[in-house]
């Protein structure tokens, strides 16, 4: 276990690049999941009275399945840049710390982003339901509640990018910053 | 691939002739009937518009209510039976529902030989004493539940009279509570039996008193203890035999419940008859209130509606054979009328107009955006679900498909566009090397066929995917997702120069510039600026971008603002356009636009990566003796059947997400209402090969 936590943690940042992967695809995931059986429930009542409407209906209630695939974007982006993905890791533990908490923190926005889509896409079933001609207008209304989830997508991408970017120092001042700080030892 | 061109038509007949008309109408199924009586009568119209110059009185339906009620009911039979006995269905109407198809001689005996009231009493009577018997099995079931447990226990005898007595249980962690109690009680004792899953059995005897008010004090005792009654009448002996008792009424409850669904299954082979009799009384309620649309006098009617151009010559003949006295007026659709469509045109791009059609149908005087998204759709969809292999699959299934549902448009289009998406994903699967995900793919390290191979033909094989392929997405992620958001960003540019496109067509010159031609120009500009700072470009490329985006930037604030009433609000709408919340477009949501495309990829990838699974564990399982290869051959046919099904799905409904959300809502409104012409098919289709 030690061994373990030595090779993942500390010697290389793999460890913490992983969880931040995970974490992006697995909120991401439930989000989309949660949101898709709010708008899903909704929509199979309508169904129920008006089987006519699944096509106009289904669109919507695939709409909050979108944020588990900005999951899945973020961490494959996580472990190209890293070299997880071709087998050959470069990540320092500092970057992968960074990477962790971007993948936690893109993962939150992307869950609650896809359970908010979906109870506004339940009222766009609604809508629909009462005013099927209106199904185009409806579909916006719960695309505007993704801006954030795509926000999100923009500034993970942009992280990762940035700070596994060899050519930058982003490790270097905080590193050097953290051993000025640090009292000797005794 | 156009919207088809429509006649308004006004029908002005005989009183006495409408009913006539009207049923020659439904039988011709050329006219699309409008409620006269909705219309707005506006200033200028009367000219325009006979039924203005007449002041007539509305005109009342006559018999739709009493046909309505018999659809209702007739509606109601078929629920029934349904419950009782589903309708079997052929393979494809798993996923389609199809009307129901029937010869004209089986349609007319089935009008005439269901009786509905009859029918409806004998179906509701099945339905309700089924209710009843299956709620008095679920009672007495759920009885012997209660008392099962303690079936070795006798109920409290008959003849007590100065005491009470009753059998119950009480959780048996309040059991000690309760002797305590019941130690310090002098008028009360308790015996305690078996405990069963935390509840004891509890026989419970007091003193009724004088007054009998022992009886409420052993009651409350009791129940501040969660004392559960058995509810056992005094004398009913042992509960085994109760159980037994109550075992036997459940026997005769199901076997009326078996007894009555074995009724309805026999009505039920009668369905089809039901199916075609409320398609004829559905047929008599819109008659009805086609009638009711009407505009009449006591000797003149007029019925108002569109007609398509290419079917007016048969409804002139039509008239003119059997209705000489009826007066036909037409003049083409108006702006301002609520004018419904019917989309035609070449049918290469049809399969598009399914998709048209579940965003919803284009106003009449704009253009059908069919044939523009058609094949960006179909790139779309190549891109989630690009596999040689799966993409035969789907183009045989959606030719076969296509083929079994060509009477019916809507479905056959639906088809149609699945054997198109096959062809993307052939075409996308050879450029990416996906066939079944690695089946087919060579080893890195022997440059072998990983799974299937060896031998020359093998290696043929080999050279022709090694020189189709283009690209690899696992290898090479970050271009593939580089070329799905490029792609989106010209689908977006697409998407302005539609916009322009619609308001040319209206003579908006002005608009279609500032609304479509300024974004054209910034956006490009602005990433031009961006890539060149990015990219360290010729500095001249940045002077360029810079232009661009200062000219038309100043040209979007000045325009973007002009529908607002005062100055403030021009200024500020202007501005904030750059951002994106008003005006016709904005960065953010350009930026937010093609962001979104990267589900190409990622759908793409989740395709590949779940057949590429489903090949590692084929392998594995070539090691199990025996079943070994018979168990992987499985493995390989439902794994990649599996994903087949579920990557169809992903990728149709985010493709058509791309084409709703990020690209229609640029420049197209579906909002009109169909063509529906009055008495064309809905539940049943009458086949008549004569």
């Amino acid at each position: 276990m030690e061994e373990l936590w030595k090779v993942y943690f500390l010697q290389t940042g793999m460890g913490w690049t992983i969880i931040g992967g995970i974490a992006a695809v697995m909120l991401g995931g439930i989000g989309s999941a949660k949101g898709i059986r709010i708008a899903a429930t909704q929509g199979a009542g309508v169904m129920s009275e008006k089987p006519e409407l699944f096509g106009k209906l289904l669109v919507l209630m695939a709409l909050p399945g979108t944020q588990g695939f900005y999951g899945l974007i973020v961490a494959v982006m996580m472990c190209l840049q890293t070299g997880i993905m071709a087998g050959e890791v470069t990540v320092t533990p500092l970057v992968g710390m960074a990477l962790m908490f971007v993948g936690v923190c893109t993962g939150m926005v992307l869950w609650l982003s896809a359970v908010n889509q979906g109870r506004t896409s339940a009222a766009s079933i609604n809508l629909t339901a009462k005013k099927p001609e209106e199904s185009g207008r409806a579909i916006i209304l719960p695309a505007l509640v993704e801006t954030y989830a795509v926000v999100a997508l923009l500034a993970a991408i942009l992280l990762i990018l940035w700070v596994t970017n060899k050519e930058a120092t982003f490790a270097e001042p905080v590193l050097k910053m953290i051993t000025e700080t640090t009292p000797p030892a005794g | 691939m156009a919207i088809e061109k429509l006649k308004r038509a006004w029908f002005l007949v005989e009183r006495g002739e409408l009913d006539s008309l009207i049923q020659a109408l439904a039988d011709s199924k050329t006219t699309h009937v409008v409620d006269l009586k909705e219309e707005p009568q506006a200033a200028g119209q009367e000219e325009a518009s006979p039924a203005g110059q007449l002041f007539l009185s509305p005109n009342q339906s006559s018999g739709s209510a009493a046909a309505a009620e018999k659809v209702n009911k007739l509606s109601r039979v078929l629920d029934v039976l349904d419950a009782f006995a589903p309708p079997k269905r052929r393979f494809h109407e798993n996923f389609v529902n199809l009307p129901a198809e029937m010869r004209p001689e089986e349609f007319e005996r089935a009008v005439a030989e269901v009786r509905v009231d009859p029918l409806y009493e004998r179906v509701t009577a099945i339905n309700r004493e089924h209710a009843a018997v299956t709620k008095k099995a679920d009672e007495l079931r759920s009885r012997i539940d209660q008392l099962d447990p303690w079936a070795e226990a006798m109920a409290p005898p008959t003849g007590l009279q100065r005491c009470g007595a009753d059998l119950g249980t009480v959780p048996a962690r309040l059991l000690p509570k309760l002797q305590h109690t019941v130690g310090e009680s002098e008028t009360i004792a308790v015996h305690v039996g078996l405990t069963v899953k935390s509840a004891t059995l509890v026989a419970a005897v007091w003193l009724r008193g004088a007054d009998g008010d022992g009886d409420a004090s052993a009651t409350e005792l009791l129940e501040e203890h969660d004392f559960e009654s058995l509810g056992l009448e005094p004398g009913a002996g042992k509960i085994a035999d109760v159980v037994k008792n109550l075992r036997a009424e459940l026997a005769v409850a199901e076997a009326q419940g078996d007894e009555l669904t074995q009724q309805a299954a026999s009505v039920a082979e009668t369905r089809r008859a039901v199916l075609a009799a409320r398609a004829y009384w559905q047929a008599e309620v819109e008659q009805g209130a086609a009638s009711g649309k009407t505009l009449a006098s006591n000797r003149i009617a007029i019925l108002s509606g569109y007609v398509r151009v290419r079917e007016l010559k048969k409804l002139e003949d039509l008239l003119s054979r059997d209705f000489p006295s009826v007066s036909l007026v037409t003049r083409d659709p108006q702006p301002g009328e609520d004018v419904p469509v019917s989309l035609g045109g070449a049918r290469i791009f049809a399969p598009a107009q399914f998709l048209t059609s579940m965003f919803g149908l284009p106003s009449y005087f704009e253009f059908d955006p069919s044939p523009y998204i058609f094949f960006t759709f179909l790139i779309f969809f190549g891109f989630c679900f690009g596999d040689v292999v799966y993409g035969l699959m789907l183009f045989g299934l959606g030719w076969w498909l296509a083929r079994k549902s060509r009477d019916y448009p809507s479905l056959a289009r639906f088809f149609g566009l699945l054997m198109w998406g096959g062809v993307a994903s052939i075409v996308v699967g050879l450029i990416t090397q996906s066939w079944a995900a690695d089946l087919f793919a060579t080893d890195p390290v022997s440059g072998e066929a990983k799974y299937l191979g060896g031998g020359p033909l093998a290696s043929a094989f080999i050279r022709m995917q090694q020189k189709l392929t283009l690209v690899n997405p696992l290898k090479k992620t970050v271009l593939v997702l580089g070329v799905a958001l490029v792609l989106g960003m010209f689908n977006q540019f697409y998407g302005m120069m539609l916009l322009m496109y619609r308001e040319w067509r209206k003579g908006h010159y002005f608009a279609a510039v500032c609304d479509g031609g300024l974004w054209l120009v910034f956006l490009p500009g602005l990433l031009l600026l961006l890539g060149s700072a990015a990219a360290s470009l010729d500095p001249v490329w940045a002077q360029v971008a810079l232009g661009m985006v200062a000219v038309s930037g100043v040209g979007l604030v000045l325009t973007q603002g002009r529908r607002e009433k005062t100055f403030l609000g021009k200024a500020i709408t202007g501005v904030v356009s750059l951002y994106g919340i008003l005006g016709t477009y904005g960065t953010t949501s350009f930026i937010g636009d093609i962001l979104s495309y990267s589900r190409l990829l990622a759908l793409g990838l989740t395709t590949y990566i779940i057949g590429f699974s489903i090949n590692i564990i084929a392998e594995l399982l070539t090691g199990i003796p025996w079943v070994g290869w018979g168990l992987c051959v499985l493995a390989v046919i439902g794994g990649h059947c599996g994903n087949f099904l579920i990557s169809i799905l992903g990728g149709f409904v985010h493709s058509a997400r791309l084409i709703f959300v990020e690209f229609f809502t640029k420049f197209y409104e579906g909002s009109a209402k169909p063509f529906a012409p009055l008495g064309a098919p809905q539940t049943v289709r009458v086949i008549d090969d004569r």
